[in-house]
């Protein structure tokens, strides 16, 4: 091969792979798919699907194929139909799509029998349905919302209990393809359903760096510019735009509260900004640009912030590194 | 805990076996007492957990079985210490090894409930990794062997 041709090969490929990574973040950005339908990310799947219908006989979702009937720790278990999660009894359950509550089950007590116990059935724009088994009951706050609710991915559904078929505390995931009249028992993580792979809580920050990581100091009346940044380790995309879900950073400890520090960008006396881009895909890292004036007597503060899905939930301030700002108010230009 | 009361706690450990009535262990009296929990066995044979397990060679002295349980044949060549099957909800003896194994001396590592099934990984007194598969609805089969994926 001439050293000319290999060039232009080379360009070639380059230009491919850029175009094909530019789709990729395009569509990461343009199309969320599915998330975990929790918040915890200690949380691990224990069982998935059987993609196999014959008793003793089980195919997992890494296409490995089990002679037997035993369980098989993170992979399957015979004739499954869903993924469960074990998890702490009323433990916060996600909506792992947007979508609209359809169906609720709320009336069994811990580990009363029923097929699935208490259950929230979701419909989805994709036409897939999904299922929430064994939630705490209503009594217990296990249901949160009747038919006809509107929620979206990353919204709580409900909490999890140990109602129905359920051995310890855990929660069975299901997606379904509706055909008809079935509902189709299909496998989201041999299908890779996640928006990533493999699937994420909806909501998780990991804090980067920020423009000043000392102490602000800002002249009394004036305003000075602060960014901080993070990186999207959830599994949903953060847009700087829309209500619900919109990402923005708002003031902490307490949630929400009115800041003597509020500029003039801010939205209101708790949001300081959104993210500066519209669209922050997993793994990517959103900046957030925000004043600070100095509103109070002179003085040394700090301020709190976290980040929040509005009207969907906070995020884990602890992983955002406790992200606080230590404020000088002067009487003095600094 | 101080050093000089560690060997009080077990001296009156030992006192309160020795005063158990023949027959019965802190184990089964705790099953039994508690509400829904599982049925004891009137022969009394299976009803004493560890009874079974210290029969049957290669297990782990004091391995906890549910009162009730009968025990299965194990194939030749399997790698299984031991396999049984009780008639009780699977919720129900779930519950006694998470219970039953460490009041025994094994140290739980994890446990993985779900709808139909358990595993749960212990170390076993005498240093043994191990594991216990339960699967089934109203009759749960008990596999015991080491842990495997």
């Amino acid at each position: 091969m001439t050293r000319m041709l290999r060039a232009a090969r080379l360009l070639a490929a380059s230009l491919l792979a850029g175009g094909l990574w530019l789709a990729t973040a395009a569509a990461v950005a343009a199309t969320d798919d599915y998330t975990l339908p929790f918040y915890d990310p200690n949380v691990s799947m224990s069982y998935g699907m059987d993609r196999d219908p014959r008793a003793g006989v089980q195919l997992d979702y890494t296409g490995t194929r089990w002679w037997d009937s035993a369980p098989h720790w993170g992979r399957v278990y015979d004739n499954h139909t869903g993924l469960d999660f074990p998890m702490a009894l009323r433990s916060d359950v996600a909506a792992a799509k947007s979508g609209i509550v359809i169906d609720v089950e709320g009336g069994f007590g811990t580990q009363q029998f029923g097929n699935f116990g208490n259950f929230v059935r979701m419909s989805h724009a994709d036409g897939r349905h999904t299922l929430y088994y064994h939630l705490a009951s209503a009594a217990e706050g296990g249901i949160l919302h009747g038919p006809g609710k509107t929620l979206i991915a990353g919204a709580m559904v409900g909490r999890s209990g140990c109602s129905g078929l359920c051995w310890g505390a855990h929660l069975h995931f299901e997606v379904l393809r509706i055909d008809g009249q079935l509902s189709i028992p299909i496998d989201p993580m041999a299908l890779r359903l996640w928006t990533t792979w493999p699937g994420r809580v909806p909501f998780l920050a990991a804090y980067v760096r920020e423009s000043n990581a000392g102490t602000e100091v800002v002249k009394r009346g004036a305003t000075i510019t602060h960014w901080v940044e993070f990186r999207n380790i959830g599994g949903r995309t953060w847009r700087n735009t829309g209500s619900p879900g919109r990402i923005a950073l708002l003031t902490w400890d307490p949630p929400a509260h009115a800041s003597p520090f509020q500029a003039a960008d801010w939205s209101d006396a708790a949001n300081a900004t959104t993210a500066d881009q519209a669209a922050v895909a997993p793994d990517g890292v959103g900046r957030f640009t925000f004043g600070i004036r100095g509103g109070p007597p002179p003085g040394s503060y700090v301020e709190t912030f976290n980040l929040v899905s509005i009207s969907t939930r906070w995020f884990d301030h602890d992983r955002l590194g406790g992200f606080y700002i230590p404020i000088v108010v002067s009487s003095f230009d600094p | 805990m101080t050093r000089l009361a560690r060997p009080a706690a077990m001296m009156a450990l030992l006192v309160l076996a020795a005063c158990q009535p023949a027959g019965s262990t802190p184990a089964a009296t705790n099953a039994s007492s508690r509400p829904g929990s599982l049925a004891q066995d009137p022969s009394g044979a299976a009803s004493v957990p560890g009874s079974v397990a210290s029969e049957a060679a290669g297990l782990p002295d004091g391995f906890p079985l549910p009162p009730g349980a009968r025990e299965l044949p194990i194939e030749t060549g399997s790698a299984l210490l031991g396999r049984w099957e009780v008639d009780d909800p699977g919720n129900e003896v779930y519950d006694f090894y998470v219970e039953q194994l460490p009041a025994n001396g094994f140290t739980v590592h994890a446990v993985a409930p779900g709808d139909t099934v358990a595993i749960v990984r212990f170390t076993a007194p005498d240093g043994r990794q191990l594991q216990l598969d339960m699967t089934g609805t109203f009759t749960v089969r008990l596999e015991l062997g080491p842990i495997h994926p």
